[in-house]
């Protein structure tokens, strides 16, 4: 259906190499994620009080903390976290923000008070916003799914919105009026798959801010219990002791980074690839 | 007889959007007057040409007639039923009849869909074809406006702007209407490929016993397809007639004015004293002048043309002008 | 016809444009003379090579992705190529300048009129801002835009799309420049505006003695306005000559064909019955500029293998009349 994922892939990913090498690492995170219990050598919640503080080396890769649970094996497990916060998260508020957007853009009285609920939304800073609903809910991987998804679903009905409103002047919709289309088959015929490109990018950024603000949230304690292995949580721990043992910290903020940076990239690839620049020519 | 279609009194206002502060304090919103009472008509199997420079509001009529624009007062009625207030449940079987060309090939078509499905779309909403069947007719549409069947599932982008306009007549001609609604549909191509196109639509017209609205400004284009000419300005139709008569005997003087603009290819035919250079500009459609709206540049207005406006003169059956002082 | 010097004088032209697909020819081997006192028009469709031509003088071509592969372009005997970027912006709007389609998209918005030929006018001559400004009054009166010192402070969207081109014609003027270029300037205006501007180009022609390229596709506004005449196709010439003697009687099946399919308003009207345009059938092609043999063999009528294989060179066909075909003795004499 959609012209920018025609044939040629092979000529696609070489073209846009960001968007390739993006995926591929996080398709890898994504497995390792997955094959945690396989991957991680060790049980992460083994303690070995005898092995703490080790530096990285041939059976602690990145050392041990202050309890002596192998790091490596915690950033395995925690990336579990990770990726799944920044899916569900992503995938939810993707489709209220689609939802919502599209009632927005057409219905203007709905437009009018949804707007004003969503820029109220945004005004608030979404790490606070998130506190202030996880103190409510308590600490879990449910209530922080919650809080960050209520954080970003503004954002993406305000895409949404904007480019519906965009694509209601489009001569190819008074094309499909003319030619006898009904509204609800315009919307999901020609207004829906036109949105696809935006949100598919759009998801990249929230998926990256979502792992971002769960790490955040955890470093500071109001994110998942602290039993659960999650990057924020590691790096927290090892703050106390960075001077002895930076390694704690350092590499689950690694991890982090490359994640992070591969899923912009993943969506400024895509971005690009959607540009009818480079699906224009034949 | 009645005629297919039938406007009269169309009137259409855009309205300035005002600053909030404006908006407190009550001062009404000032109005482009795009249409000002219109009036015309068109029989079966005949091309009116409509035509006028930017700003005359002929693309709005247009869009006005096919509903894209909510006319503010007026009737429009096709085949006697007034469609001007028709909710869009009721409306929408009776888009059958009335079909359009736009004047942006792209623009018109979704980029993300194939131009079959393009063409598709009227039959579909109409017709009970599908599938198979549905697949074959839009393929011997294909053929008849000149393109291949292989080029079905092809998208918008890889065709040129003559082929694409094709795919547009073909998408209009499909669920077989009385009334196409052009909107300068050459005026985006080449002269070479222009020729391809109306010699296109005069056989389709001829073929299948349409209706055309042809608006457009390019007189020379007007002339060669249509029977009957309605010349636009700011907002009102100043001239109707046949063709021949509108063009060699213009009665109103911008008509006048607007067809001595024209080049003239043949040196011999040409008379540069005759030209009539309008001098000043366009009024703002947002303030009309008063009484005639031509008086301001008219090189034949006199003191009631700014205070009256002109009765409707009928100086030969069907040719009519607005004008105190007909050619 | 007196003596008139060549001012531009563009040799054996070629542009290339360098593209992800490959590289295309836009402009093959064109030559042109222009003389002052003269309005030359140059005359094609989209891929015709026109505007590139046209750019090319000026050498505004954006390099990459385009670039003059061969050929001389002599401003008054000087090779334009042969100067620096310095010398290049002194030649351009003091010797030679340009109009574009477009009026609205060719004025900064945010800057009054009087600014923006203002600058111009300081930047080739200099001045202060009294001088300034009533050279600025002077040139808007030139082109006869009213009121000229109520409209030096206005910004563009304050005037209309006619008197846009105006200001665009008086910010060209504006430093006296003997060479003016004017592409497609009245395309997107409407025909009463249009006979208005191309009126006033004709008169700063006979007022200045200015020599001025016309570029368009509209044959009628060729034949109402301009001297001598080019006809591009695919990037190359295919005829040349006076505009009269051309547009009666052309002598290429391009020219032919290009004539036949626009409707004419001084065309006898055929009665009820409504006469079909000539049609060429067809496409320009994109490649049609690479191609070895004549590039608008794959529509014309006339066209065999040779006509294919070898590309035509341009031959007298006629009083400083050139054509670019193997068979332009088999055209039949036009009739008007």
């Amino acid at each position: 259906m959609s012209a920018g994922v025609s044939a040629g892939t092979l000529q696609l990913m070489q073209r846009h190499r960001g968007a390739t090498i993006g995926a591929g690492v996080l398709a890898m995170m994504a497995l390792a994620a997955i094959a945690a219990p396989l991957i991680a050598p060790l049980d992460p919640q083994v303690i070995a009080p005898f092995d703490r503080l080790q530096d990285p080396d041939g059976r602690y890769w990145f050392g041990t903390d202050q309890i002596g649970r192998d790091v490596f094996s915690l950033t395995v497990y925690g990336a579990r976290v990770s990726m799944t916060v920044g899916c569900v998260v992503a995938l939810i508020s993707i489709f209220s923000g689609l939802v919502l957007g599209l009632l927005a853009g057409f219905i203007s009285w709905v437009d009018g008070v949804l707007m004003r609920v969503m820029d109220g939304l945004m005004a608030i800073p979404s790490i606070l916003l998130a506190i202030a609903l996880v103190a409510i809910s308590g600490p879990s991987i449910r209530s922080i799914v919650i809080a960050i998804t209520i954080a970003e679903v503004p954002r993406v009905t305000r895409l949404v919105r904007g480019q519906v409103i965009s694509l209601r002047g489009q001569l190819f919709i008074e094309a499909a009026t003319t030619a006898g289309t009904s509204v609800p088959v315009i919307l999901y015929r020609h207004i829906v798959p036109n949105l696809l490109a935006p949100l598919l990018v759009q998801a990249s950024y929230v998926f990256a801010a979502a792992v971002m603000t769960e790490a955040v949230l955890s470093f500071i304690g109001a994110g998942v219990p602290p039993e659960t292995p999650s990057w924020g949580n590691i790096i927290s721990e090892g703050r106390t002791v960075f001077q002895l043992a930076p390694h704690i910290v350092l590499f689950p903020s690694l991890v982090l980074s490359v994640m992070v940076l591969s899923v912009n990239i993943l969506g400024d690839g895509l971005r690009d690839a959607f540009d009818p620049r480079f699906t224009g020519r034949g | 007889m009645t005629a297919l279609l039938e406007v009269a009194g169309l009137v259409k206002r855009f309205a300035h959007s005002r600053s909030l502060i404006d908006r407190v304090r009550g001062k009404p919103a000032g109005a482009v007057q795009a249409v000002s009472g219109v009036s015309l008509s068109i029989a079966a199997n005949e091309t009116l040409g409509l035509v006028g420079e930017s700003g005359c509001g002929k693309s709005t009529v247009g869009r006005c007639i096919l509903r894209l624009e909510q006319p503010d007062a007026g009737t429009i009625r096709l085949g006697g039923e007034d469609i001007s207030q028709l909710a869009e449940p009721r409306l929408r079987p009776l888009r059958r009849k009335l079909q359009v060309v736009f004047q942006d090939p792209f623009a018109s078509l979704n980029p993300r869909r194939t131009v079959g499905e393009a063409v598709a779309e009227p039959l579909r909403n109409f017709t009970d074809l599908r599938g198979a069947a549905l697949r074959d007719e839009v393929a011997r549409l294909f053929e008849r406006v000149g393109l291949r069947r292989d080029q079905i599932d092809r998208f918008p982008h890889e065709f040129s702007g003559g082929q694409r306009q094709r795919i547009g007549i073909a998408r209009a001609i499909g669920p077989r209407p009385d009334l196409i609604i052009l909107d300068e549909p050459v005026s985006a191509l080449d002269v070479s490929i222009q020729a391809q196109v109306v010699n296109l639509l005069m056989d389709l017209q001829d073929e299948f016993r349409l209706s055309y609205l042809f608006i457009a400004h390019d007189l020379a284009v007007v002339r060669h397809i249509s029977q009957r000419v309605a010349v636009m300005y700011l907002g009102q139709i100043v001239e109707t007639g046949p063709r021949d008569a509108v063009f060699s005997h213009p009665r109103h003087p911008y008509t006048a004015a607007l067809l001595s603009a024209a080049p003239i290819l043949d040196p011999a035919k040409r008379n540069a004293a005759e030209r009539i250079i309008l001098t000043g500009d366009l009024p703002s459609p947002s303030n009309p002048p008063s009484g005639c709206r031509f008086h301001t540049r008219c090189p034949y207005a006199q003191a009631i043309c700014s205070t009256t406006v002109p009765p409707t003169v009928e100086s030969s059956p069907g040719h009519i002008a607005a004008c105190h002082f007909p050619l | 016809m007196s003596e008139r010097q060549p001012l531009l004088v563009i040799d054996s032209l070629a542009v290339e444009f360098h593209g992800r697909d490959g590289t295309t020819c836009a402009v093959d081997d064109v030559s042109l003379t222009l003389h002052a006192g003269e309005i030359l028009a140059l005359v094609g469709e989209s891929g015709s090579g026109k505007s590139v031509t046209s750019l090319a003088a000026l050498r505004l071509i954006p390099d990459p992705p385009g670039k003059i592969v061969s050929g001389t372009i002599l401003l008054d005997g000087v090779d334009l190529a042969s100067l620096d970027d310095r010398a290049l912006r002194r030649v351009r709007g003091k010797d030679m300048a340009m109009i574009f389609q477009d009026p609205m998209s060719s004025l900064n918005p945010v800057l009054t009129i009087g600014q923006q030929i203002g600058e111009a006018i300081r930047l080739h001559e200099g001045g202060g801002d009294e001088a300034v400004r009533a050279r600025i009054i002077e040139v808007l009166e030139l082109v006869r835009i009213p009121q000229a010192d109520m409209r030096i402070d206005q910004y563009p969207h304050q005037l209309s799309g006619g008197m846009r081109q105006r200001v665009m014609i008086a910010m060209a003027l504006s430093c006296g420049p003997r060479v003016l270029i004017a592409d497609e300037p009245t395309t997107a205006l409407d025909v009463t505006i249009q006979a208005q501007i191309l009126a006033l180009l004709r008169d700063l022609r006979e007022r200045l003695g200015m020599a001025i390229l016309l570029i368009t596709h509209d044959l009628g506004v060729v034949a109402e306005n301009a001297d001598r005449v080019i006809v591009l196709y695919g990037g190359r010439k295919v005829e040349q000559g006076p505009v009269d003697s051309l547009i009666r009687n052309p002598r290429h099946p391009y020219t032919r064909g290009l004539l036949g399919s626009m409707p004419h308003l001084d065309s006898a009207l055929s009665g009820d019955k409504r006469a079909r345009l000539v049609e060429i059938p067809g496409a320009v092609p994109s490649n049609a500029g690479s191609l070895p043999g004549c590039g608008f063999a794959a529509r014309c009528e006339l066209a065999d293998a040779h006509c294919r294989t070898h590309r035509p060179p341009l031959t007298d066909v006629g009083p400083d009349r050139l054509s670019a075909c193997w068979k332009h003795d088999q055209l039949p004499e036009a009739q008007p």
